[in-house]
């Protein structure tokens, strides 16, 4: 099927990097599921954005008039124990998942890409160590990692991002350090390397391009994990906690006032189910599109 | 299969090794001093001098340098010794040996309960692909796997525990104890784990079984006459093992990551509530110890799987 749409694609288009990108996005949004994903994740980043102008209510004011509130016009997802609006906090909250979303995914994906290119590039007795105690970090359950350096570190939006930072490095670093060793036996790069290039130019320019397709579609697909893994941090409470909106913190809220309100950590629940679907999807639409051969290995 | 065996164990200890070089630069390493934060109330009032403070200090050996600390804690892991916890006044390995057979019995049942749906439904899927079946199972698997594992603790207590009143809505009973009631307060949080395995390993074991079906052996397989459940069985799914047994490792891994919330969530102590009460109380000892059992557990999971490749696969115990 791919292959028909690639050749019937050439033949449309006259510009070839025209039509590579045609193709790109035809691959990508050929499921109708990745593209409603993607708009959902516009839509929650722009809400997010936007929160000040989206939000029906200010997310910090206490109201005791309306405290616990089901769900209602005034209040379509209901209120808290301090009678903040529900609808507000999840907006505010999305705030919170996204920036450790992404830069938790930025930190790792940087570490992990030097770590991996460095240890597939040059094999041997570096492979052994770099890999060796990136089997070691792994055999560290993520969510524990995580909570223990942000416990450590003392919580809160930045200590949460250097800890899932550093946490998720393993996946980077397993997934470029494969490419890179399949990469480097490829002639371009004996090539490269015969007309007097360095290993560092070698690396930067034709290794670690070649390294980038995986590297991108586990980006996307760790973004669902960092909300999560945020999201559990939250709930124990060493992560973003109160009066800062987070969805995990809000779900451990709920859970206090499981009998009064049972609505209070079912919303925020939804919100975190529904982010972390739209990211896996637009992953399994990447990894269609800019390799299929990953199909089942990522 | 003896020397792949040999090899990959040596590997394992290497990695334990360097698990506790991490864990040990990693408590150490970051903020916190556990023996001011001990005495801290005590400070305050003026009761603690710092003689007694320094003594503390030398009673825990935190006064040695960093590389002695760490050669001597490892000497006296060897020797079954993980310290002392100075809060909990018990010796970490009782604390640990306490925990770890309830956070086992749950990882354990969790991750069996995963395994026996989660093989005949991928295998299902992939066999009536294109139907509804195929659809729904697919969709309840992309779902299902983007579930926060507190959340849904939550809302089945909700459903099971305050609506209809089935099961109990917190605790651990030991099924030794009392078997009827262990089982009731094993339920919830057993189903809470087993969800995002279940759901991963649904995924994989169809689109593993997916390319497999398309294979010539099958064909060859079909027009011996051989029957369907023959061929799938035998042939096919013994062929897509390897890669879901890939991801078994994995969620191994994530299940227990997941029990610190699910213990949080139904109250049980085991290891995942020893390790935040112990990050809570900046307990070095308990953290230490927690965190090494859970490495060593997981690096002997990922020791099986290796092994099982080797099973399922002639060529990679060959080589």
């Amino acid at each position: 099927m791919i292959s028909t749409t690639l050749a019937a694609d050439t033949n449309e288009e006259s510009s070839p990097k025209h039509s590579r990108l045609n193709r790109f996005f035809r691959v990508l949004f050929k499921r109708k599921i990745v593209l409603v994903s993607a708009v959902t994740v516009v839509v929650i980043v722009f809400s997010a954005v936007f929160a000040p102008l989206v939000a029906p209510y200010d997310p910090y004011e206490p109201n005791f008039l309306a405290r616990l509130q089901k769900p209602s016009w005034q209040h379509p997802l209901g209120t808290d124990s301090l009678g903040r609006d529900t609808l507000t906090r999840i907006i505010y909250g999305s705030r919170a998942s996204l920036q450790v979303g992404f830069m938790a995914v930025f930190v790792a994906s940087s570490i992990g890409m030097v770590l991996g290119l460095v240890a597939g590039y040059f094999g041997g007795i570096i492979n052994t160590i770099i890999m060796r105690s990136i089997d070691a970090l792994m055999s560290i359950p993520m969510m524990v990692l995580a909570l223990a350096i942000a416990s450590l570190l003392g919580g809160g939006l930045l200590n949460v991002i250097i800890a899932l930072g550093v946490a998720m490095v393993p996946a980077y670093a397993r997934v470029v350090c494969a490419q890179a060793l399949s990469v480097k036996q490829n002639d371009y790069v004996t090539a490269f390397r015969s007309i007097g290039a360095s290993h560092l130019r070698t690396l930067m320019l034709r290794v670690a391009p070649n390294c980038l397709p995986p590297l991108f579609i586990v980006m996307t697909m760790q973004m669902g994990i960092a909300i999560l893994v945020e999201a559990g941090l939250s709930f124990l409470g060493v992560g973003i906690s109160d009066p800062e909106a987070s969805w995990g913190s809000m779900v451990s809220e709920g859970y206090a006032y499981l009998y009064e309100a049972p609505f209070l950590s079912f919303a925020p629940g939804i919100a975190i189910i529904l982010i972390v679907f739209s990211f896996n999807m637009i992953g399994d639409g990447l990894r269609d599109a800019l390799d299929p051969k990953l199909r089942g290995v990522i | 299969m003896g020397g792949y065996i040999i090899k990959r164990l040596g590997q394992a200890l290497i990695v334990v090794l360097l698990v506790t070089v991490l864990v040990f630069l990693l408590i150490r390493l970051l903020p916190g001093d556990p023996i001011l934060l001990y005495v801290s109330g005590d400070v305050v009032s003026g009761a603690v001098s710092d003689e007694v403070i320094a003594d503390l200090r030398r009673e825990h050996g935190l006064d040695r340098p960093m590389y002695i600390q760490y050669v001597n804690w490892l000497w006296q892991i060897l020797h079954g010794d993980l310290g002392k916890s100075i809060f909990l006044n018990d010796t970490v390995v009782n604390e640990i040996s306490r925990a770890v057979p309830k956070t086992v019995m749950i990882g354990s049942l969790g991750l069996l309960l995963a395994v026996c749906l989660s093989i005949p439904l991928g295998v299902l899927a992939a066999v009536r692909r294109g139907t509804w079946i195929d659809t729904l199972v697919t969709l309840l698997a992309n779902s299902g796997i983007t579930i926060p594992v507190f959340w849904l603790g939550i809302m089945l207590i909700q459903i099971f525990s305050l609506q209809l009143g089935w099961l109990p809505t917190q605790g651990y009973t030991s099924v030794f104890d009392d078997f009827g009631a262990g089982v009731k307060s094993l339920i919830l949080p057993v189903v809470c784990l087993s969800v995002v395995p279940l759901c991963a390993l649904t995924r994989q074991t169809r689109s593993s079984m997916l390319e497999n079906i398309r294979m010539d052996y099958i064909r060859t397989a079909w027009s011996k006459g051989l029957s369907e459940g023959l061929i799938i069985m035998r042939h096919a799914l013994k062929n897509s093992l390897i890669p879901v047994v890939t991801v078994f490792g994995l969620m191994a891994r994530i299940t227990i990551g997941g029990q610190i919330l699910i213990e949080t969530v139904f109250n049980i102590p085991g290891m995942g509530r020893l390790a935040v009460e112990g990050l809570q109380n900046q307990d070095y000892a308990i953290v230490q110890g927690v965190v090494l059992v859970i490495a060593i557990i997981v690096t002997g999971i990922n020791l099986i799987v290796d092994l099982s490749y080797g099973w399922l696969d002639p060529r990679i115990r060959n080589n």
